[in-house]
């Protein structure tokens, strides 16, 4: 597993206040919503905000990609590795 | 013929829980001698799942932990939660992040609002029972019980009558007429006339949440509810 998953895993437990969970509780390949971890659309937007304060990315909420790139913690690792600023 | 509408308001407390540091069950609160709560504690809710839970801070917390309560057997009577300051401790840092950052947490914001709590637990109950959410200054407790008595008057069975409160956070202290102490209370109401809400009492302050669970659950005959009005509640004769 890389670092950068790793470190997507531990912000998403941090900004979404998944208290009982640890970073190897989460599935790289699984699903981030709905199913899976069963995160909500609040989630999602906090989830956004959180990437963009770290990584200094640029999101849109409303196109198809960013729902691709929010699958799971893998195609999100690869999407910020490609696109961060910082 | 029309028949005449009745303006009795009255009801019977079935049951009650209630929440605080030092205060954290029932044994406790029997003996409670009225002295304000203090204290950072903040009770665990293990009854509401963890992914809901989590949304919930301290204040949303004790609310919970009263409505979970076992004694309360919650079965989807309309519900009422009444807070004087609400989300307080929540509301000035996100206020403060928006002018510092210009950006607030999507998760915080919409856990902001005076009724998020109460929709938080009918989502996890599965309840689509009404909610009314209450702030009203220091006549907090008699909008309560007013919006309570008038809810069983309109012909409910039962409500649930939700009060908490905690400590304004540091930047509003200076502005509060009264110490706020942390706690949360359900009071589980029935039709019947065990108590009667009623005006033309001479009050020389207004009643605290607190203070009316301490009447009820105590042998006084009456507590006067508020300045305003001269509401009291006054107890049946047994």
């Amino acid at each position: 597993m890389s670092d950068l998953a790793v470190e997507i895993k531990a912000l998403i437990i941090e900004s979404l206040n998944l208290e009982d969970l640890t970073p190897a509780d989460i599935d790289t390949d699984a699903p981030l919503f709905v199913d899976g971890l069963g995160l909500d659309s609040i989630d999602a937007l906090e989830l956004g905000v959180a990437l963009q304060k770290r990584y200094g990315l640029s999101l849109s909420a409303e196109s198809e990609e960013t729902r691709k790139h929010f699958g799971s913690v893998a195609s999100l690792a690869a999407f910020v590795a490609a696109n961060r600023s910082k | 013929m029309s028949t005449t509408p009745t303006s009795t308001l009255r009801f019977c407390l079935r049951q009650w829980s209630a929440w605080a540091p030092g205060l954290e069950t029932r044994e406790a609160w029997s003996g409670w001698d009225g002295t304000l709560p203090h204290g950072d504690a903040s009770p665990k809710v293990d009854a509401m799942p963890a992914m809901l839970r989590r949304r919930a801070d301290r204040l949303g917390k004790m609310t919970l932990e009263t409505l979970y309560a076992p004694d309360i057997a919650y079965h989807g009577q309309p519900l009422i939660h009444a807070s004087r300051h609400g989300e307080a401790t929540r509301t000035v840092p996100l206020l403060q992040a928006l002018a510092r950052d210009g950006a607030v947490s999507p998760q915080a914001f919409s856990m902001a609002v005076h009724n998020a709590t109460a929709g938080l637990f009918t989502i996890a109950t599965r309840t689509h029972a009404p909610v009314t959410a209450i702030a009203a200054g220091p006549e907090t407790a008699l909008a309560g019980l007013l919006e309570a008595c008038s809810q069983l008057a309109d012909g409910a069975a039962s409500v649930l009558l939700c009060f908490s409160d905690e400590p304004l956070p540091a930047l509003y202290q200076p502005y509060a007429d009264t110490a706020e102490a942390p706690f949360a209370l359900t009071l589980d109401l029935v039709a019947g006339d065990d108590f009667t809400l009623g005006t033309g009492a001479a009050c020389t302050e207004d009643a605290t949440p607190l203070s009316l669970l301490h009447f009820l659950l105590g042998g006084e005959t009456a507590l006067p509810l508020s300045i305003r009005g001269g509401w009291q509640i006054v107890r049946s004769a047994m």
